[in-house]
């Protein structure tokens, strides 16, 4: 089984799986954090109208994606802080727009379209070496970040209002968060797709959640578990025979499931 | 000697939406050393009228003055005290980081806390008597405790006003009256505005009351007595000012 190791694309997938799931553990623990993870599913889908205009239009399907997601998060964001009106309905219809619009723009582009069922659920095993570095460039942002905006993102989540009150700038640091989540979104997308990566993101943290009671512990599990649940997720969809994407969030759920089991039955001893 | 109003609202209006007033013609003062209990019916304007006064919200009609400034600019002499029910019990912080966050928009973003800050936070603990308690999970305090931490967290901006949304709705009577016999003490060099709907509990601390039920009903009268209280919930905000700590309610 490990002379799988030796090929090239399986290497590539590998280290494309650990460096994601620094962003995917980091970013998601925020999100479960900030218990924003239907923003961040809306984010994800909306994504994918960026991908089909680019797809449509001949740019980088990445690039627009990112484009995209980054704007429809920072939409979402001042919707959810700003507007008086129904919020979780217009964060709905993002979600299904962004499909529509996506699904459209490929539907129009000319010739034969491979590569829509792997932006859907995901295509680890074709990472390419830009993809590596896209990652790796993704993971210094979301590092950087997270040191710098520690104290901030731990204060605007436990309470929004105190902050505010104490002239924290939470809009401009809340908005950013979500542009975090944006872009992490994109980079998961190659390797668990758009419809699995919210999974991905929220599983890992909420199981971390449970193994730890500081930010940092959080973060950290959630790196860690993340990281397990997609290189073994590799390993066993290559030996099933599998889609990988969907054998990696199995894995996180079952990890989670496991988790949550263990610690109800210690505590009630 | 004139002391200076340390809040001053005059005629004030305001809306969510146009046409339903929530606030209408309100006139408040309050003086250094003040201790004001807010009362009223739950829909009642109490939350809205502190949102004003820390400048979260903006009137639509009069004037409001916070230390003479308005009112966001005078945050900075302001300890707030959010509705208890709010906090996330499941949080990854302990208390220490709880009360830093005081202090937090007073920091730039690449400034990390200090020892100063650390020993300010330290402080603001012993005053509420939770020192000790220091590096416990938000999560494994009682009620009482958690609700103290939430003073600390505003008492370590050394404010000169505290303001605090029933802080007491889900605290037990034991841990409420403690918890007032700690505001009446801080209330020696801080006024401080309680609002609440369980007059009972606060009537003893306080020496102003305001009844706050969206539009204003002027009383002459400068005593509160019984039939007052019970029509209180009908009256809008009835601000009555006593030299001396009086009781609201006369002794069972």
């Amino acid at each position: 089984m490990l002379e799988i190791l030796s090929y090239n694309f399986f290497q590539n997938a590998l280290l494309t799986g650990l460096l994601a799931s620094i962003a995917a553990g980091i970013v998601g623990s925020l999100i479960v954090l900030k218990k924003i993870s239907f923003i961040s599913g809306a984010v994800a889908h909306a994504s994918f109208g960026g991908l089909g205009i680019a797809y449509f239009l001949g740019f980088n399907p990445v690039l627009g994606a990112a484009v995209f997601s980054v704007l429809s998060a920072l939409g979402i964001g001042l919707v959810s802080k700003k507007s008086k009106s129904n919020e979780d309905a217009l964060i709905g219809a993002m979600w299904a727009v962004g499909m529509a619009v996506g699904l459209i723009f490929i539907f129009l582009t000319p010739g034969y379209v491979a590569d829509l069922f792997s932006y859907l659920f995901g295509n680890i095993l074709l990472t390419t070496t830009g993809d590596i570095i896209l990652v790796a460039v993704l993971d210094i942002i979301v590092i950087a970040s997270v040191i710098l905006f520690f104290r901030r993102f731990l204060a605007i989540i436990f309470d929004e209002e105190f902050c505010r009150v104490t002239n924290v700038k939470v809009l401009p640091i809340y908005l950013f968060l979500l542009a975090l989540i944006a872009l992490t979104v994109v980079v998961l997308i190659k390797v668990v797709g758009i419809i699995l990566v919210i999974a991905l993101l929220t599983l890992p943290a909420a199981t971390a959640q449970l193994l730890s009671k500081s930010l940092k512990g959080i973060i950290i599990w959630s790196v860690i578990l993340s990281g397990l649940a997609t290189v073994a997720g590799l390993f066993l969809s290559y030996w099933l025979n599998w889609p990988t994407g969907p054998v990696i969030i199995l894995l996180a759920a079952l990890v989670y499931l496991v988790v949550l089991i263990t610690m109800k039955v210690n505590k009630k001893q | 000697m004139v002391t200076a109003n340390i809040i001053e609202i005059k005629n004030l209006d305001f809306f969510y939406v146009k046409g339903v007033k929530v606030l209408d013609g309100i006139n408040l003062n309050l003086q250094p050393r003040d201790f004001l209990g807010l009362i009223g019916p739950n829909g009642g304007g109490k939350t809205t009228l502190l949102k004003i006064i820390l400048g979260l919200l903006k009137p639509a009609e009069g004037t409001v003055k916070v230390f003479e400034q308005k009112p966001a600019t005078a945050r900075d002499q302001i300890g707030y005290v959010p509705q208890y029910a709010k906090i996330d019990l499941d949080y990854p912080i302990n208390v220490l980081e709880v009360v830093l966050m005081g202090l937090l928009g007073n920091k730039k973003t690449f400034q990390r806390f200090n020892r100063v800050d650390k020993k300010r936070a330290r402080q603001a603990l012993a005053k509420v008597g939770l020192e000790k308690l220091a590096k416990k999970q938000i999560g494994e305090l009682s009620g009482g405790q958690r609700q103290r931490v939430l003073i600390a967290r505003a008492l370590v901006r050394q404010p000169k006003l505290l303001i605090l949304d029933e802080p007491t709705s889900s605290v037990d009577t034991k841990a409420g009256s403690d918890f007032f016999e700690l505001l009446k003490k801080l209330n020696q060099d801080i006024a401080i505005i309680v609002v609440s709907h369980d007059i009972g509990m606060i009537s003893p601390y306080i020496n102003k009351v305001a009844c706050l039920n969206n539009t204003l009903y002027c009383h002459d009268s400068s005593e509160i007595d019984e039939a007052l209280i019970k029509s209180g919930y009908k009256c809008d905000i009835e601000l009555l000012g006593h030299g001396i700590p009086h009781r609201v309610l006369k002794k069972h």
